[in-house]
């Protein structure tokens, strides 16, 4: 049973990714060199955005977890880290689809797309150290410890284009580049996607906190 | 304008695999959780 908040959530998500659904389908138009592949573009920038928030919420909750041993912040660490990791995967994944037509190869060791790479590969890394040790504490503390080195890699994702120039384009280079049906597109697919990544992030927060107490009234029925 | 349609869909679906199957997945994993 969940609480009225979430389930409102939940149906204004699917709301907001319908929304975002119809403007992709229909409202943005293809771009003019690189044709429908670029429509990629809207869910490859929201699911980087939801990666972030992601792993900054689990890395948020592994630093509490560290500091002051609270079962809730190792419950959130697992969450956000998790739904960090299939938004990586959906960038990793979407992005070279992308680039297959654009830059004529499926991947390139450009900064950007391997700082990206390492990145999901630590935070995989954290998932399976979890599951691998078998003295649930070691297991807690080496996996924050694990999530705090990985989440340095995230300023260098978001400046790897800025730094290093390689062949990842950076939005910031060409401010108002845009029609503004593909601005307001980008503008819903991120609000959806947000939601949708804070949404997972509450659910599997809830789920955590039910394995931790499987009889606590409170946490059954969140 | 160049064919990419293919692309574009497979990007697409890629998406919809990868977010929706954990979506799917997180809710089962909390239907039997209780």
């Amino acid at each position: 049973m969940l609480q009225r908040c979430t389930i409102w959530w939940a149906i204004g998500v699917s709301m907001a990714v319908t929304a975002s659904a119809y403007c992709i389908l229909f409202v943005a138009p293809p771009e003019a060199t690189q044709g429908y592949v670029q429509k990629i573009f809207y869910i490859h920038i929201s699911s980087a955005l939801s990666m972030y928030l992601g792993f900054l919420v689990g890395t948020f909750g592994a630093l509490v977890y560290l500091w002051r041993r609270h079962a809730w912040a190792d419950a959130l660490a697992v969450a956000g880290i998790e739904v960090g990791v299939v938004f990586c995967t959906a960038v990793l994944v979407t992005g070279p689809i992308w680039a297959r037509p654009v830059w004529g190869v499926w991947w390139t060791w450009d900064p950007r797309l391997t700082s990206t790479l390492f990145c999901w590969i630590i935070f995989v890394a954290y998932v399976f150290i979890r599951r691998a040790l078998t003295d649930p504490d070691r297991a807690r503390t080496a996996s924050a410890i694990l999530a705090i080195i990985g989440v340095f890699d995230i300023p260098i994702i978001h400046f790897a284009v800025q730094l290093w120039r390689g062949a990842h384009p950076s939005v910031r280079q060409t401010p108002h580049a845009m029609p503004r049906e593909m601005y307001m597109t980008l503008y819903i697919t991120m609000a959806a996607m947000i939601g949708l990544a804070m949404l997972l992030i509450r659910l599997r927060f809830l789920l955590e906190q039910r394995r931790q107490h499987p009889q606590h009234p409170a946490v059954a029925h969140a | 304008m160049p064919d990419t349609l293919a692309n574009a869909i497979a990007g697409h679906l890629a998406f919809a695999v990868i977010v929706g199957g954990y979506a799917f997945l997180l809710w089962w994993r909390m239907r039997h959780s209780v």
